[in-house]
């Protein structure tokens, strides 16, 4: 296929997933960044990016892993970011702060205890039901890591919250 | 059952009831025309060439427009040329400054039928020109080259200025690949505002003067600073307020919310 072709089917693609998954994207976004009213800019701007860069994917893999690996990016980065930088004498409810912000709870403490990749294999295992090829892809892994890692994630939130591990 | 797991994660996060995208603003967004993507009829060296440029009017229609070379070059101001918005006085220069080493100026004008006017322009850079792209003003904003830019009175719902001190902000935006040029803002907010406050997602901020208007008749202040590479990109802006002397909000603009004509409530914007 020639390469312009080959962009359109891609631009195609990525229009068909944000329409078509846009609830499962926003939740992982917000699960990573912690806050869910941020979620839909977050979800906004990774696929703004996605589309600027979309002749950068090579094809080794699935679009859609290339595509939740920016998103992911996306909302680590906002977790990271400090927060007024550059105002730092006006303190103030920002969209990471306190209002909207997931919920605190035993949920969120025993997450916190989690290694980064089992939370992100989890967040997309369960919220986005991604298959382990596309959350290899998405986080740069093996198919074989993700299992085990998504295996060690869910024997380690049910100790943290002391949940009887059902079989899985 | 529902596997203790699974519930965990449903209490953490529950699920998004309702989603609604807007893939046209992501296009727009990644400057893709919505009307030829996908499928994308221009040619790939032109869709690579409008990939490289970032412009966009929050609450505004974005039209980019750009006139050939020749027809500027020998213009003192790149946006006294047909299809834009004609002065009815000569252009008045706000201030100007210095980003990244370059020399900007930020410009005033009233103009005939679109109220004041106000560009952004790089005196003696001769930009790179997208041709073919349309030479017409619409919806509040003109751009040239990859640099410089203009807009006028016209927001959602108030197309046509209005001199009076609206609680509003009107602003512009562009952005750039251009080597060694900023990325900038600039806009009018109401007249008791002697600084702008601009907000990105990311709970950054950046706080700058604003300019009396040279220009009678219309009681606004201009403001225009360049967007530190830092900070998020345009999109991720949330809102500029308009602070006056003792500090307080007289004017708002908030991408989250949706104006009432144009105007947005004060309490959407804070200090």
């Amino acid at each position: 296929m020639e390469g312009g072709e080959d962009r359109d089917a891609q631009l195609a693609q990525l229009a068909l997933t944000y329409r078509s998954r846009l609830p499962d994207l926003w939740r992982v976004a917000a699960a990573i960044s912690g806050s869910r009213e941020a979620a839909p800019d977050l979800v906004q701007e990774a696929f703004v990016r996605a589309v600027q860069r979309v002749e950068s994917f090579r094809g080794e893999g699935p679009l859609e892993g290339w595509l939740w690996r920016i998103v992911v990016n996306v909302a680590r980065n906002a977790r990271r970011e400090p927060l007024m930088a550059y105002l730092p004498e006006q303190p103030e409810v920002t969209p990471m702060a306190t209002a909207d912000r997931v919920v605190e709870s035993e949920v969120a403490a025993a997450l916190a205890r989690l290694s980064e990749r089992q939370r992100l294999v989890l967040f997309l295992r369960y919220y986005a039901d991604l298959d382990y090829r596309t959350i290899a892809e998405a986080l740069s892994i093996s198919s074989g890591t993700v299992g085990a890692t998504l295996t060690a994630a869910r024997a380690a939130l049910a100790q943290a919250l002391e949940l009887k591990e059902a079989t899985s | 059952v529902t596997d203790p797991i699974t519930a965990a994660l449903d209490a953490y996060v529950p699920a998004f009831e309702a989603a609604e995208g807007n893939w046209q603003a992501i296009l727009s967004a990644a400057s893709v025309p919505a009307s030829v993507s996908p499928p994308l009829r221009a040619s790939r060296r032109t869709r690579r060439h409008l990939l490289r440029r970032r412009n966009v009017l929050v609450a505004l229609v974005v039209v980019a427009i750009v006139a050939p070379l020749a027809a500027v070059a020998a213009n003192r101001w790149w946006f006294l040329r047909a299809g834009l918005p004609h002065p009815t006085k000569q252009p008045n220069v706000v201030t100007r400054g210095s980003w990244s080493g370059h020399q900007w100026e930020l410009v005033a004008y009233p103009s005939k039928g679109y109220g004041l006017c106000w560009g952004i322009t790089f005196p003696g850079h001769t930009p790179r020109i997208r041709p073919g792209i349309g030479q017409s003003y619409s919806s509040g904003m003109a751009v040239h080259g990859v640099d410089d830019g203009m807009g006028c009175g016209a927001i959602v719902g108030l197309r046509h200025w209005n001199p009076a001190d609206l609680p509003t902000v009107m602003f512009e935006s562009d952005g750039t690949n251009e080597p060694g040029y900023p990325t900038w803002i600039a806009g009018a907010v109401a007249a008791s505002a002697t600084h702008a406050v601009i907000r990105w997602r990311t709970g950054k901020a950046i706080r700058v003067r604003t300019f009396a208007t040279p220009v009678a008749g219309y009681r606004v202040r201009l403001f225009a600073t360049p967007v530190p590479q830092s900070l998020s990109p345009f999109f991720a802006l949330t809102s500029i307020s308009g602070i006056n002397q003792r500090g307080q909000v007289v004017a708002c603009f908030n991408a989250k919310v949706v104006s009432t004509n144009g105007v947005y409530p004060l309490s959407y914007c804070k200090p």
